[in-house]
């Protein structure tokens, strides 16, 4: 039995090599891949869940972004400081580089705009196609939940749940469920920002908006962020940023305060004119979720 | 009935009636009212509180809605970072857009939004910032106010 079997999920601890001794090799009999293996933890050094046959090649990791581009010694440079950003948290890497995220994304333009001019032929970022994202969809269960999170298993799941906490909550921040954002990560946006940022086409940090209002309705149109980190291979989502359950009337809200333009329902920021029911408007606690960059989602 | 069971009556029974109010006004309004389009495949959006709290204010949003230009997006200007306040005018051609934004100082500046086919990066769009107008290609430009904009959206 292997002694760390416990980071092998989904697999029996009585097996070899993932019972793949071609793709895999084990020579210390512990863990196939898994201790040398930077992708199966974040920047924080927590493990991430995933089923490690789903990657099929630990060689396939250097064809990224930091490899393409990691002999250059000022690029590289520029990501040991996104690292450090990672490691330290914003405020000790605005102290320690006394720069922002922004600063990044433009610098990062900048490179490659300077590269050119020089007449250096940049490398483009090559694309991972790995495993069992093939199915298009983000495997939630076996995406790595930050401890800035809430647990998978608690939070506000359903228009029933939210308006229940409304009426008989005390306003304090509640944590979402994981089945609405598996809804939330699993829509065309979503996925098609992701897409983009494995394919090089957006910058590293941004912000999107994710629809809702049809799949989720007390979710409605809400806000999502992202970083990614090439030197991890990694891309931080954070979900519902400084989104609340205002109002469980914000239909009222919408057709009659900003469609009609009645005065009494238009809103006026947290907790509008409509808390007629007596309930309390509560804050969304953003969900922050690392998935590596070698998850790639197809149909769009 | 207790006092929850009559609190979520109330509820349920509110809920059913914005429902159909909701259904009647969607078929007065069109969605597409909701968006301005504008070149490139971008669109003007208005992010109210429904979307974030403190309200955003209107914003311009790419194809798959992400934020391109909108308060508290961040910008280099002369190798100097400013942060967006407010979006205060689109100048808008047939191939380009222009935004005049209003910074967290109250000065002034600009992004052009053109199509990206430097081959450099991978990104759909190139944003070149000045803070001197005249530096901008204005050919066949129509100013729009954002404020207009604003009213038709919200």
């Amino acid at each position: 039995m292997k002694p760390i079997a416990a980071v092998t999920p989904g697999h029996s601890p009585y097996h070899a090599n993932y019972n793949n001794p071609v793709m895999f090799t084990d020579p210390l009999g512990l863990c196939p891949e898994c201790p040398r293996d930077k992708r199966y933890y974040d920047a924080r050094d927590n493990f991430m869940d995933y089923e490690p046959t789903s990657y099929v090649s630990s060689n396939l990791n250097r064809n990224s972004w930091v490899h393409s581009i990691g002999r250059n010694s000022r690029v590289y440079e520029r990501y040991q400081m996104w690292s450090d950003a990672r490691t330290l948290g914003l405020d000790e890497y605005a102290q320690k580089y006394g720069e922002t995220y922004t600063n990044m994304n433009a610098y990062w333009r900048y490179y490659q705009e300077e590269q050119i001019a020089n007449g250096v032929q940049v490398k483009r970022p090559q694309l991972i196609i790995l495993g069992h994202a093939s199915r298009g969809y983000f495997p939630l269960e076996r995406t790595y939940v930050g401890p800035d999170s809430p647990q998978p298993d608690v939070g506000i799941d359903s228009n029933y749940d939210a308006v229940y906490q409304y009426l008989f909550g005390d306003g304090s921040p509640q944590a979402i469920g994981p089945n609405t954002t598996r809804a939330l990560m699993n829509t065309e946006t979503f996925r098609g920002v992701h897409n983009d940022i494995l394919r090089g086409r957006r910058d590293l940090t941004g912000e999107f908006r994710v629809d809702m209002t049809d799949i989720v309705s007390h979710i409605g149109r809400t806000l999502v962020g992202w970083s990614a980190d090439p030197s991890n291979q990694t891309i931080t989502y954070s979900l519902y940023l400084r989104d609340g359950f205002w109002d469980p009337d914000f239909i009222d809200e919408r057709v009659l305060g900003e469609g009609l333009g009645i005065p009494m329902f238009q809103a006026d920021g947290m907790g509008p004119n409509l808390e007629r029911l007596g309930g309390t408007p509560y804050e969304y606690i953003p969900t922050v979720i690392t998935v590596p960059m070698t998850l790639r989602l197809f149909k769009h | 009935m207790n006092v929850k069971q009559s609190k979520l009556l109330i509820v349920l029974l509110s809920t059913i009636t914005s429902l159909t109010v909701l259904s009647a006004c969607t078929l007065m309004t069109e969605q597409s009212n909701k968006e301005f389009p504008l070149p490139l495949n971008l669109k003007a959006v208005y992010w109210g509180a429904d979307v974030q709290f403190p309200v955003r204010g209107l914003v311009i949003e790419d194809d798959l809605n992400v934020l391109m230009v909108g308060k508290e997006s961040k910008f280099l200007v002369n190798r100097d970072t400013v942060e967006v306040e407010k979006i205060t005018k689109l100048g808008i051609g047939d191939y380009r857009l222009l935004v005049e934004v209003l910074d967290t100082k109250s000065d002034t500046f600009y992004i052009e939004c053109i199509e990206n086919n430097t081959g450099v990066t991978r990104h759909d769009l190139s944003l070149i910032t000045s803070d001197n107008i005249d530096m901008l290609n204005q050919d066949s430009i129509r100013w729009i106010e954002a404020d207009e904009i604003t009213k038709r959206l919200k």
